[in-house]
């Protein structure tokens, strides 16, 4: 079973994914990362001084990881469309919900590196120490976190079932998220309503869960972690929920055979 | 004159406000600016807003005009209306300049825009001193972009997949040209890079005319003077396009 | 025989800016098992949608279908199973991965069991021919190796039913020659074939029975022979004739002329439709003669490109 999974993740992977080669690699997976962060700290040591800049640093690194992950899996997606391949996969009898599961690994993978990478980059570049000691405890936010963008993006991908283009939908997104997880202030700045949003999204617990294992905050990690993990498996169950209605939805309206 | 015509046409049917990724960075982007720029603000007393309002302004109309007017012959060759345009008796340049200003006047509605929301949404306390010499100092600006526009545009159709990498191009100029940091904080080679770019110059007007600094006419003229430069070396470039492109009879393998 | 088809007044309207399109339009029919079906119509008549529907990928607004006797709408399930499809020009694959990929792809997305998986390949692509290029990447290739790659794509699931929708769109000569023998291949295997195609002859020679649909309404179904028959009233003949005054005989009543050319100084090659049913052709020299000498006349066969065109004038 994993053997297979693995086949056709890596094919999935190599038909549709954004790059495969080691130069595209350096320059979108080692170097676009380091840019956006030099770009935010730019913004930040200018707007509120370099006292905030390990503050905003941490927030976007969390970002940078979640936004590769949405853009590359909702990408693949549109490439399905452009290729005119998406009606083949859906037509095929394996379920709709485990076809898009198995095309998530690669992008899931990718978010864990560029989330390490970045808390690595922190350190080199902007002197945002890792807490060595707590190396475990990183670990599991990080990997609670990629867990549950992941849920965000199925449930995407299932929502783009239905939409033929989703492309401005995932630009406000990913504007929203930025806005409202907490990424450059706190989400605690937000009036109450908004925030009430923010805390069903996720990110937002993992990156103050995250800033208080770098000593930027101080909050009870544990909870924080349980309420991100939370958040993703409601995500993750809302998707296998709606993918066949999604499926059935873009059945009537003619979505399917739609290319974007 | 052939070329007013030609922009006019350029506004008229090509500016696509349908486009999904247009209203975007059209109408959203700002937004996202300003409330981040907002909330920063509430962590530290006493920022100067309108500085962080223009630079807001700036990224917007920044983006707007580099990421269309750099795509304008990529998408063109997509579209394959690039053989048309070709064979038009029009040059290929002037075709290819109106597309850039006509970005110019959109990413110029952009920065409206900007202003508009920070006003009445974020209810900022928006002064400009001198309101003539600002906008002629962001005309300049604008004026840089188009040019620098219409390089990447050449950039992105004569090397293939380099349209990809557009957003390492543009977010390191965004820094580099002294949007939100002054430029004399940077090491000294990067100086002198920031200060080959017309847009580095054209930022430190904008700033200038809202502290009603002397430096401002200065910095325009720099600036100015660094686009002229610029394009005319671009259009000897799209001189060097259009005969290849003839002679060879392919596109992008150059 | 066993009914795989069978639809009943199926229909399908899309919205787009607040209009209703018609694009399918109540139409019925039966195909049995082993049949090659022939869906023939004009751009726009609704093939393509009818296709979609019967493959599951789109609902019916109206009617319904089964498949097998499995109904679209609700055991779309049990119908891809069963079924698969292949539509015409470059879309529907992966240019990034080489043949063995993309079959491999879909054998896992067709659940086929993973020891299988290699022989299965390698016995499909050698059907269609791509053995040589199994490695090369699939943008490398060419229209016909791609259609060719989407039948073989399309056997990964032993299907009963295959729909090919203008499987020979925008190939040479030799490459639709080549499918058509497939075709022909899959036929003998006693595969059901639903086959939409914009080449008359081409019907001719690959269905049992088609259809002729135009905006989004079936106007005639049998074998091409009945349909050939069914529009044997406009009856088409070949003549040689000698003529002082050719101008005149285009007033003939009798008949109405197609086309005519001039051979040699005052000898013509004419062909025309007769107007009444009830003429042979001796009746038809007597006419001519009328007007000149006649050296000689034959009836043409009526293809079925002359009857789809004759049937298509007359829905206007």
């Amino acid at each position: 079973m994993t053997g297979r999974l693995n086949g056709f993740s890596y094919l999935s992977f190599k038909a549709l994914y954004s790059f495969h080669s080691v130069r595209l690699f350096f320059f979108f997976r080692l170097i676009d990362p380091m840019l956006h962060y030099v770009f935010i700290a730019a913004i930040a040591s200018a707007l509120v001084g370099s006292g905030y800049l390990s503050y905003i640093i941490i927030g976007n690194i969390a970002f940078y990881a979640a936004q590769i992950m949405i853009i590359n899996f909702i990408t693949m997606f549109r490439m399905e469309r452009r290729f005119g391949t998406l009606e083949l996969n859906i037509a095929a009898p394996m379920n709709t919900f485990v076809v898009i599961f198995r095309k998530s690994i690669v992008p899931l993978a990718d978010g864990l590196f560029v989330f390490l990478f970045g808390l690595l980059i922190g350190q080199l570049l902007f002197k945002v120490n890792i807490p060595w000691d707590e190396l475990g405890n990183l670990l599991l936010i990080v990997l609670v976190v990629t867990f549950s963008v992941l849920s965000l993006s199925l449930f995407f991908a299932c929502l783009s079932l239905l939409f033929s283009n989703i492309n401005l939908f995932l630009n406000l997104v990913l504007g929203g998220l930025q806005i409202l997880c907490g990424v450059h202030f706190s989400a605690h700045l937000l009036p109450a309503w908004i925030e009430s949003i923010s805390r069903i999204l996720p990110l937002t617990h993992g990156i103050e869960a995250l800033r208080t294992l770098y000593g930027l905050e101080a909050y009870n990690v544990q909870s924080l972690l349980m309420k991100e993990a939370l958040i993703g498996l409601g995500y993750l169950t809302v998707a296998i929920l709606i993918v066949k209605v999604m499926e059935y939805a873009a059945r009537r309206s003619g979505a399917l055979v739609k290319s974007a | 004159m052939n070329s007013a015509e030609l922009l006019m046409r350029e506004i008229k049917y090509f500016t696509n406000f349908n486009n999904k990724m247009y209203q975007f960075l059209l109408f959203f982007q700002p937004l996202v600016f300003l409330t981040i720029t907002y909330f920063l603000g509430q962590m530290r007393e006493g920022i100067e807003v309108e500085r962080f309002i223009v630079a807001s302004a700036i990224i917007s109309m920044w983006s707007y005009v580099l990421y269309s007017s750099g795509s304008a012959l990529v998408s063109q060759k997509w579209s394959d209306t690039l053989k048309m345009l070709v064979v038009a008796p029009v040059s290929l340049f002037s075709v290819i300049l109106s597309k850039v200003l006509s970005n110019a006047v959109i990413a110029l509605i952009s920065m409206v825009i900007t202003f508009i929301y920070s006003i009445v949404i974020f209810r900022f306390d928006l002064h400009i001193p001198n309101v003539w010499l600002f906008f002629g100092s962001v005309l300049v600006l604008v004026f840089s972009l188009s040019v620098i526009g219409l390089m990447l545009a050449f950039i992105f159709s004569a090397f293939e997949n380099v349209f990809a990498f557009q957003n390492l191009i543009l977010t390191p100029l965004i820094v580099l040209c002294g949007v939100f940091l002054p430029v004399e904080s940077f090491p000294l080679f990067l100086q002198v890079l920031a200060y080959c770019i017309p847009m580095t110059w054209g930022v430190e007007a904008v700033y200038s005319s809202l502290s009603l600094s002397s430096e401002v006419y200065q910095q325009a003229g720099f600036s100015l003077l660094l686009s002229g430069v610029y394009l005319i070396v671009g259009l000897l470039f799209y001189r060097r396009i259009e005969i290849a492109l003839r002679s060879k009879g392919n596109w992008g393998v150059m | 025989m066993e009914t795989v088809i069978k639809v009943e007044n199926l229909a399908r309207s899309f919205k787009t800016k607040g209009q209703v399109k018609q694009a399918v339009d109540g139409i019925s029919f039966e195909v049995k098992k082993g049949e090659v079906f022939g869906l023939l119509g004009p751009n726009g008549a609704g093939k393509t949608t009818t296709i979609k529907m019967l493959t599951t990928l789109l609902l019916p607004t109206e009617g319904r279908a089964e498949i097998f006797g499995y109904d679209v709408h609700l055991e779309s399930h049990e119908i891809r199973k069963l079924i698969n499809f292949v539509y015409g020009g470059e879309r529907g694959v992966y240019g990034r991965l080489t043949a063995t990929e993309y079959m491999n792809y879909f054998c896992t997305l067709y659940k086929i069991p993973r020891k299988e998986q290699r022989s299965m390949i390698a016995e499909l692509l050698e059907l269609v021919g791509l053995t040589e290029a199994a490695d090369k990447k699939i943008h490398t290739y060419s229209k016909g190796m791609i259609q060719r790659l989407h039948i073989s794509r399309c056997l990964i699931n032993s299907p009963k039913l295959l729909f090919l929708d203008e499987p020979t769109i925008g190939l040479d000569p030799v490459g639709a020659r080549m499918l058509r023998s497939l075709i022909q291949k899959l036929q003998k295997d006693g595969i059901t074939i639903i086959l939409t195609t914009h080449y008359m002859q081409e019907a001719d020679e690959l269905c049992d029975r088609i259809a002729f649909i135009k905006d989004g309404k079936i106007s005639l179904i049998g074998s091409a022979k009945e349909i050939k028959r069914s529009s044997g009233h406009t009856r088409m003949f070949e003549a040689i004739v000698q003529m002082e005054e050719i101008e005149k005989i285009e007033k003939e009543q009798t008949i109405s002329i197609h086309t005519m050319e001039e051979l040699k100084q005052l000898f013509y090659s004419i062909t025309f439709e007769v107007k009444m049913k009830e003429m042979d052709i001796h009746q038809i020299k007597q006419i001519l003669s009328k007007y000149g000498e006649v050296v000689h006349v034959i009836q043409k066969e009526m293809s079925l490109e002359d009857a789809y065109i004759s049937h298509m004038k007359e829905l206007g």
